[in-house]
């Protein structure tokens, strides 16, 4: 009797079931992998263009005028508000803010949302308001820089003092089209985690959905092939104790174990035609 | 039922002998009693006479 694990089933099930496993892993990674690239992308890619589109409804010559400690003015709110006004119509925006580069590569704030509403508010809470010219610490310099000469979006999500976010910039042009500030646009990568998350799950739900109906199939496959095998095998095993005068199964699949049993058929023909042979001789008035 | 079929061995035996008449039992995958007990159908005698040709 062959053990299970010696079974061609057993192996040809597992064999199976490893090559799907494999080709299934490598898929779901792999797609899950350009699924994030491309999610990421098509962040870049909004980010990239709502921050040039807020960007160039802002006065670049305004933003030029502003200096330390001008937040009592009223081009500084009437930029605020704006920059106010269009990030209260996207909910993926966190902060807005608009930053100039120095003469030093330090980067120095301009107006920032994230300020208190009036001038009074930012006086009364001095110690957290961002205020003109106030230097952004650990800045990321060089994609402020590519900001400066043209819409630009961080490559990943980046984790700062206020959060984790994706950072779309863009040039904030005066009126002889020279790039004095650039602005700045955090979106919430919640939203990248949630569709990426999204996507591994359904990814993950298809791939084992996939390998559970291969392993039916396969497990219907291999146990008809085994079946027929089986029967042949018992003949074999009859014949083998001596014991010729067996059924051979009828098998209707024309494959290689239609061919054995045909085969099969062949040698109890012979075994039979030689034994009746040799009984008609040995009888009494034989040949 | 099956004489003619049976008939079949006795042709073989005077082609080749013994070696012939198993050659036809494993090419028709009959043995002489299997034949007898066979019907003598126009399928049956088709295999005698095309396992006949090949001995």
């Amino acid at each position: 009797m062959v053990k299970w694990y010696q079974s061609l089933q057993t192996r040809l099930t597992i064999s199976f079931l490893l090559l799907i496993s494999a080709i299934a892993l490598g898929t779901f990674f792999y797609t899950v992998n350009e699924g994030k690239k491309a999610i990421t992308e098509q962040m870049r890619e909004e980010l990239m263009l709502t921050a040039n589109v807020m960007a160039s409804q802002l006065d670049g010559d305004i933003l030029a005028s502003l200096h330390e400690g001008d937040e009592f003015k009223d081009e500084y709110w009437q930029i605020d508000d704006l920059l106010e006004k269009m990030r209260g119509d996207n909910e993926q925006i966190i902060y807005t803010y608009t930053m100039r580069i120095n003469t030093d590569d330090s980067v120095a704030f301009v107006v920032d949302t994230d300020n208190e509403e009036t001038y009074a508010d930012i006086q009364k809470n001095l110690d957290e308001a961002v205020l003109i010219d106030m230097v952004y610490e650990d800045a990321p310099v060089d994609e402020i820089k590519e900001g400066l000469k043209g819409p630009y979006a961080t490559e990943e999500p980046y984790t700062d003092e206020w959060g984790t976010f994706m950072t779309g910039y863009a040039p904030i042009l005066d009126s002889e089209s020279n790039a004095v500030a650039v602005l700045g646009v955090d979106f919430d990568i919640s939203t990248v985690k949630e569709k990426q998350d999204f996507l591994s799950s359904r990814i993950y739900i298809i791939i084992a959905g996939a390998i559970s109906a291969a392993t039916l199939i396969i497990l219907y496959f291999s146990s008809t092939i085994i079946k027929d095998l089986n029967k042949i095998t018992k003949v074999a095993q009859e014949v083998s104790k001596g014991n010729p005068n067996v059924t051979i199964p009828e098998i209707k699949t024309k494959s290689e174990i239609y061919e054995l049993n045909e085969g099969m058929k062949s040698v109890l023909a012979a075994v039979e035609f030689l034994t009746e042979n040799v009984q008609s001789k040995s009888a009494p008035g034989g040949k | 039922m099956g004489q003619i079929l049976v008939s079949y061995f006795k042709k073989a035996e005077e082609k080749g002998g013994i070696q012939a008449q198993v050659k036809l039992a494993m090419i028709t995958k009959m043995s002489s009693i299997k034949a007898q007990e066979a019907p003598d159908s126009p399928e049956n005698i088709k295999i005698f006479e095309e396992a006949l040709a090949q001995l």
